[in-house]
């Protein structure tokens, strides 16, 4: 590395630390104007310094030294509702860019180049060119679009955050580590491309409407970012109207759910129970009371369904509403997009990353990531043989 | 006097899944160094024998090894070692980068198994002796006389506990794969 990049990358990570430059130098033993030297490519480090550096800094001297390290920032403008506090938004934030920033390292690794992606060059919805249309028909409008995009077609979506990975190119984390606060989060740059954080504590349910809400900020606002709470909601901005409205016309379109509530009521001789609602909503993934608003919202029940239904709820502890819960028999995703893991382990086996890197990249024990390599390369068949797979062998070359 | 040869923390935890490390050091007269970096990752083990299904982590305690001089954990704090070592991390995480440091400038082999460690280190020193967990434990299985189903005891704990699986181009590695306990008898969850 030349010593301009290594000076501007010193001089990013300090800053990124909120270290002053007096500070750095006194640590390393230097003077300020030294530092400032080596910052601007003037002067080349030594060893010793590097070292000395590398711990003031808190990152490895490999983050410090290897072209391979995304250092990509994030200043989202967050929209920040007053249920998030900022330091719980700022952490989320950082907790998404760091992951972001390994995604793009995996792929610097691999040599893969992003392209930018379907929905990133969607500008049809971009706040920037919507003067004066409605918000709500432009979120019903949106819905279809991304709706023809992934290919979901008229049916409930199902499998939603791989097809939003795969087609339309958004990075997509489920994590355990988010605040209480946070139900969601999306941020962007051209860095580090469309990346999405979702509550991994939180049911299938609101799982799914946290993740569609934050496609509809993506296309709207990308460069502003969002933080979505968990409870309560924004104030009725154009953002929040055009989120909901997307949210509801893609997760459970008008012309689907009213067929099968058609198709329901026919089969039942008329008859539509509370039992039907969830099985519905089950169908679309979705929690028991966006299905019944939903249905009231379409004309199909009496207003005030939902709160008659639900008159009696109590909490039995205290967390997310309980009543929400939907479809919690699946098994909770997992922290990383699978083509992250996939590129992971490709690149190990590639020999392009260490055991201990790879281990770094999936934030586990060692021992933990031998197994993960171990079931991917090793593929059993049902008479109990197993066929042991080169990863990273390229089956066909696209000219 | 035993050896010194220079350990990863790969082949480490490999070792110490034998359940017989004291055994196969002293059979090799071997003596392990480690630069810290190795010894402040917190290595652990999957779960006993019969919890296959459902591995659990048992950190390894390496202080009976470090007490006996058996482990012995080296700092980097000569010019020469950093400057290794420095050179290294362009390419590797530090821990594999100090690791590869120390053994090149002390000239001491280098245990390991880690493919992209071993591209670095041959790249950089040309001259650096590698070995495997596998020729160590070939080589150990042969001074301890040990019997088959002795041996096929310790590469399965190796594999179990470790969940090692060698390298495609390890010299030894179909010494390994004609084995017994690397056939079939290990479940993945």
């Amino acid at each position: 590395m030349s010593p301009q990049a290594l000076g501007q990358r010193i001089a990013k990570i300090r800053d990124q630390r909120g270290a002053s430059r007096a500070e750095i130098a006194a640590s390393l033993g230097i003077a300020a104007e030294s530092l400032a030297a080596l910052e601007r490519g003037e002067r080349r480090a030594t060893n010793d310094e590097l070292v000395r550096l590398s711990e003031a800094l808190s990152v490895s001297l490999n983050e410090l030294l290897s072209s391979r390290r995304s250092r990509a920032d994030v200043e989202p403008r967050f929209r920040l509702a007053r249920q998030v506090g900022l330091r719980d938004a700022r952490h989320a934030v950082d907790t998404l860019t760091v992951l972001a920033r390994k995604f793009v390292d995996l792929e610097q690794v691999l040599g893969i180049e992003r392209p930018i992606t379907p929905l990133e060059s969607l500008e049809t919805y971009h706040v920037s060119g919507r003067q004066g249309i409605d918000p709500r028909l432009a979120g019903e409008h949106a819905a279809a679009t991304v709706r023809d995009a992934l290919g979901v077609g008229n049916g409930p979506a199902v499998g939603l955050a791989e097809r939003l990975e795969v087609e339309a190119g958004l990075r997509i984390f489920f994590l355990d580590d988010l605040p209480d606060t946070v139900a969601g989060l999306v941020i962007w740059t051209r860095e580090l491309g469309g990346c999405i954080g979702i509550n991994r504590e939180h049911p299938l349910g609101r799982r799914r409407w946290s993740l569609a809400q934050e496609v509809a900020h993506f296309l709207r606002d990308r460069e502003a970012g969002n933080v979505l709470p968990t409870a309560g909601r924004h104030r009725r901005t154009s953002a929040d109207i055009f989120s909901e409205s997307f949210t509801k016309a893609f997760l459970l379109p008008r012309a689907s759910v009213s067929k099968q509530f058609a198709d329901r009521c026919r089969a039942n001789g008329g008859h539509f129970a509370v039992a039907d609602i969830l099985w519905m909503a089950r169908l679309y993934e979705v929690s028991f009371s966006r299905m019944t608003r939903r249905l009231e919202e379409l004309g199909f029940f009496p207003n005030g369904t939902y709160e008659r239904l639900t008159a009696n709820r109590y909490t039995p502890e205290p967390g997310i509403e309980r009543v929400d819960i939907v479809g919690e028999s699946r098994p909770f995703p997992g922290r990383f997009p699978m083509r992250y893991t996939a590129m992971a382990l490709e690149a190990y086996e590639r020999s392009l990353i260490s055991e201990r890197e790879l281990a770094e990249f999936l934030e586990t024990d060692r021992f933990s990531v031998r197994r993960l390599y171990q079931e991917w390369r090793l593929q059993r068949f049902a008479d109990g043989s197993e066929v042991e797979l080169d990863l990273s062998e390229e089956v066909v070359t696209l000219s | 006097m035993a050896r010194p040869l220079v350990t990863s923390a790969g082949c480490l935890l490999n070792l110490m899944a034998t359940g017989r490390v004291t055994e196969v050091l002293d059979a090799l007269g071997v003596r392990l160094l480690a630069p810290r970096a190795v010894r402040s990752e917190p290595l652990a083990l999957g779960g006993r024998d019969d919890e296959l299904t459902a591995p659990t982590l048992d950190p390894i305690d390496l202080r009976s090894l470090e007490s006996t001089e058996r482990l012995v954990i080296e700092g980097l704090d000569a010019a020469e070692l950093r400057e290794a070592w420095v050179a290294c991390s362009e390419q590797l995480h530090d821990q594999d980068a100090a690791t590869v440091a120390l053994a090149a400038v002390s000239g001491i082999p280098l245990a390991t198994d880690d493919r992209r460690q071993i591209a670095v280190a041959i790249e950089l020193f040309p001259d650096l002796e590698i070995v495997s967990t596998l020729e160590l434990l070939a080589d150990a299985a042969e001074r301890l006389a040990l019997d088959e189903s002795e041996l096929d005891e310790l590469l399965r704990r190796v594999r179990v506990r470790a969940a090692f699986l060698p390298a495609r181009d390890d010299r030894r590695r179909d010494w390994l794969l004609d084995r017994k306990p690397f056939e079939s008898d290990v479940e993945f969850v």
